[in-house]
Formats: C-alpha cells, sequence, structure tokens
C-alpha cells in the first residue's frame, strides 16, 4: 500500500478539503476499530486513515508534504484508547448490554443459565462497574457482658445523625461483626447499598467468664461449706439459682449447672453454667480452729501431693 | 478515575457544556461521588468515541444513542459467545465434537 495520504483517503491529490473531509468521513464509518470491535487490523487502517486526514486537513501541513518537506508520518495523532479494548471486558463494565439476548434464552435454558452465571461472576468486580455499590463501613458496639450472654437489642446513632437498631444474638463473642445488610454506604448510580458491620466488644463481667457457650463463675466457699456441704444460692447469666455443694468439696472442683449458659442457637444445645469452688479460710484462724486442726491432724494425715511426686 | 477539570483538559474539542450534556442525556455515565463526576478509563474511551461519531463521521444527535447501544449490544453479545465457546472448549474432545456436529446439522 502507497504511503501517500492521498492514496490513504483515496482522493486526487488536488482533493477540495470539502473532498478529503467527506472521504475520512465515509472511512471513518467503515474503519474505526469501535464499529468493527472483532477486526484486528481496523486500528491500524483507522490509524492510518487519521493520519491522512489530520495530515491533508492542515492547510499548511498540506503544503509542506506537497513540497516534500515532511513525510506522510509527519503528523500522527496520538495513540487513541478505544472503547472496544474497554468495552469487551464483558458484564465488569456498566456499559454493558446483552438486552438483544432475552428473546433466545427463553428458548434454551442452557443459555440463560450461561449468561446468568457469567454476569453472577463479575458482580464481585465493584471497581468498574457502572452502578456503584456503596462502601461496607465498620462500626464499634460495645456491649455488656450479660447483653452478650443473654442477646439484646441496641441503637447505635450513625454519623449522619440516623439511628440503626441491631439485634445482639446471644452469645456473640468478642471481636464478633454482625452484619447489617445494605445499612453500609449509599450506592451509586442507582448501585445497591453497601453493608455496615458492627464490630462487637464484649466488656468482661466482674463475676462471670465465657469459655464458648459456658458460663464460668468462679464461687467463694467457707471450709466449713466444702466439708459439710451445704446449698447456696448463686447468680447464673439466667437469674439466681440454688446450688448443692457436696460435702467434701475442694478448691479448684467445677460443679455443672446444665443449661445454665448460653442459650441454644438453632444449631445446637444450650451451654452449661460452671461454677468453681474456691475454699476461702476465715480472715483469723481462731484458737478454736487451730487446736481442732492440730489434734485433726495428728490422727488424719492425709496426702494429696502424690502427683508432684518425682517432678521435684 | 479522574475529575471531571482532567477530562476537559486531555480531550481536545470537548467543551464543558458538552460534556454535561453527554452525560445528561446518558451517553456517558461516570460514577457520581460527593466530589462530582468521576471518569474511568472506559468513560473516558467512549467520550473520544463519541466525538468521533459526531465530528468525524458526522453522526447526528438522534443517531449517536443508537449507534452507542448497538455496539454495547455487539461487545455484550462478542463476550457471551466468548465465554460459551471458552466453556465448549473445556469439555472433552467428544462433546466438542458432538456440539460442531450438530451445529452443522441445523445450517
Amino acid at each position: 500500500m502507497s504511503n501517500s495520504p492521498y492514496d490513504a483517503l483515496g482522493v486526487k491529490a488536488d482533493a477540495s478539503d470539502k473532498e478529503i473531509k467527506a472521504a475520512y468521513r465515509k472511512l471513518a464509518k467503515k474503519l474505526h476499530p469501535d464499529l468493527n470491535p472483532g477486526d484486528a487490523k481496523a486500528e491500524e487502517r483507522f490509524k492510518t486513515i487519521s493520519a491522512a486526514n489530520a495530515l491533508l486537513s492542515d492547510k499548511e501541513q498540506r503544503a509542506r508534504f506537497d513540497r516534500g518537506e515532511i513525510d506522510a508520518s509527519g503528523k500522527e495523532a496520538p495513540q487513541q484508547q478505544y472503547y472496544r479494548s474497554y468495552a469487551d471486558a464483558g458484564p465488569k463494565h456498566h456499559y454493558y448490554n446483552t438486552s438483544g439476548f432475552d428473546d433466545f434464552g427463553d428458548e434454551s435454558d442452557l443459555f440463560s443459565e450461561l449468561f446468568a452465571r457469567a454476569r453472577a461472576g463479575s458482580a464481585e468486580d465493584q471497581g468498574t462497574r457502572g452502578p456503584f455499590r456503596g462502601a461496607n463501613v465498620q462500626y464499634q458496639l460495645k456491649v455488656a457482658f450479660l447483653d452478650a450472654a443473654r442477646g439484646a437489642k441496641k441503637r447505635i446513632t450513625m454519623p449522619d445523625g440516623s439511628s440503626l437498631d441491631i439485634t445482639v444474638p446471644a452469645g456473640i463473642r468478642d471481636g464478633q461483626n454482625i452484619r447489617l445488610k445494605g445499612k453500609g454506604s449509599p450506592g451509586m448510580n442507582k448501585g445497591p447499598n453497601g453493608d455496615a458491620y458492627v464490630k462487637i466488644e464484649v466488656a468482661p463481667h466482674r463475676n462471670f467468664k465465657r469459655d464458648n457457650k459456658d458460663i464460668i463463675l468462679e464461687l467463694p466457699i467457707t471450709v466449713d461449706e466444702a466439708i459439710l456441704g451445704g446449698k447456696i444460692a448463686i447468680p447464673t447469666i439466667h437469674g439466681k439459682v440454688t446450688l448443692n455443694i457436696p460435702a467434701g468439696s475442694s478448691s479448684g472442683q467445677a460443679l455443672r449447672l446444665n443449661g445454665k449458659g448460653i442459650a441454644a442457637d438453632k444449631q445446637g444445645k444450650p451451654g452449661d453454667q460452671l461454677v468453681r469452688l474456691k475454699i476461702v479460710l476465715p480472715k483469723d484462724v481462731d484458737e478454736d480452729l487451730r487446736t481442732f486442726m492440730e489434734a485433726w491432724q495428728k490422727k488424719n494425715e492425709y496426702s494429696v501431693r502424690q502427683d508432684l511426686e518425682g517432678a521435684i | 478515575m479522574v475529575t471531571e477539570k482532567d477530562v476537559l483538559d486531555h480531550l481536545q474539542g470537548i467543551t464543558i457544556r458538552r460534556l454535561r450534556l453527554w452525560v445528561k442525556r446518558g451517553w456517558i455515565t461516570p460514577a457520581e461521588t460527593s466530589g462530582g463526576y468521576h471518569y474511568r478509563k472506559i468513560d473516558i474511551a467512549r467520550l473520544e468515541l463519541i466525538r468521533q461519531l459526531k465530528m468525524d463521521m458526522a453522526v447526528n444527535n438522534d443517531a449517536v444513542p443508537i449507534v452507542l447501544s448497538l455496539i454495547d449490544q455487539i461487545h455484550g453479545l462478542r463476550y457471551e459467545l466468548k465465554s460459551l465457546a471458552r466453556a465448549v472448549e473445556a469439555q472433552h474432545k467428544d462433546i466438542q465434537t458432538a456440539i460442531l456436529e450438530a451445529q452443522d446439522e441445523r445450517k
């Protein structure tokens, strides 16, 4: 192919500006890469005619070319990023349009299925899509131990002044997030709203601790309660219960109250409350106790450190 | 993404009035943010295409949206066709042959 801009546009060397413009217009309509998305060579051909048009439509440049001062590449349009190089990315972009498919989607379930999947797969890509999904927002909510253990309704005030009701499910753990669908930043271009995530911070409790679904309570008992046993009123997260301390209980021993922990969720069983005993001596060991113990010790020596033998 | 000002600085022959008119007509849909419109690469490429359609090819205002819609549909179809071809390609040779044969029969 000749390098001459006149040949590129198919016009004579003495063509008028009008003829050149018309010739370019006709070729551009035919060769523009975006009108020929499947033709890899269209870009090269369009570049040639664009350059020819740019050169010949500029009086001065054309004269210089005619005098042989510059060659046909004298003026070349800067590299253009054609629409087709973005638009062929599929449903990832917001100008994506296959409404032309609606009719044969009905005829063939296979096609509808395939294309539905292609679209679904693209939903992850948010950055380049037209309708922008709003951003997710993160909130922090401090809840009391008992609210976290039993579940509660909470209200938080959002930055824009509106309030948001949150149902804190029973048994939520420290650091866990509650997702509030559509309560994040508003979408753009009619995109859906983002989600709000509320990160829960569970405040510690003076008496209770948590181990998964079980509630742990350390229960101080007196020496006589440990030895003789007895009934003691103790707190659980669900209210007071009476606990039977068996006679002869030791420190560290745990008594289990079935079902008194975190309430059952859909899948499982409720947790238990574990009561860990802790024998507390009277503040002042009085003469009575000392005398009794000395007498007792003489007759009833017993061993409790068998497990440690050999470890020393 | 770039701002409206960046777009006007970079693209010759597009005035702010024209740009906003095209957005208003829905030919281009830049992202709307609290800081005004933001243009993605694809928006700018589409802008350049519209400019060429109008100026270089003398496509009139009524025809521009028709052309754009058809171009978008072609890209949509091409993409779907490509994904279908890829799905067929991923099948066992026997299945591929069966599909090609079935296609021949319909012709």
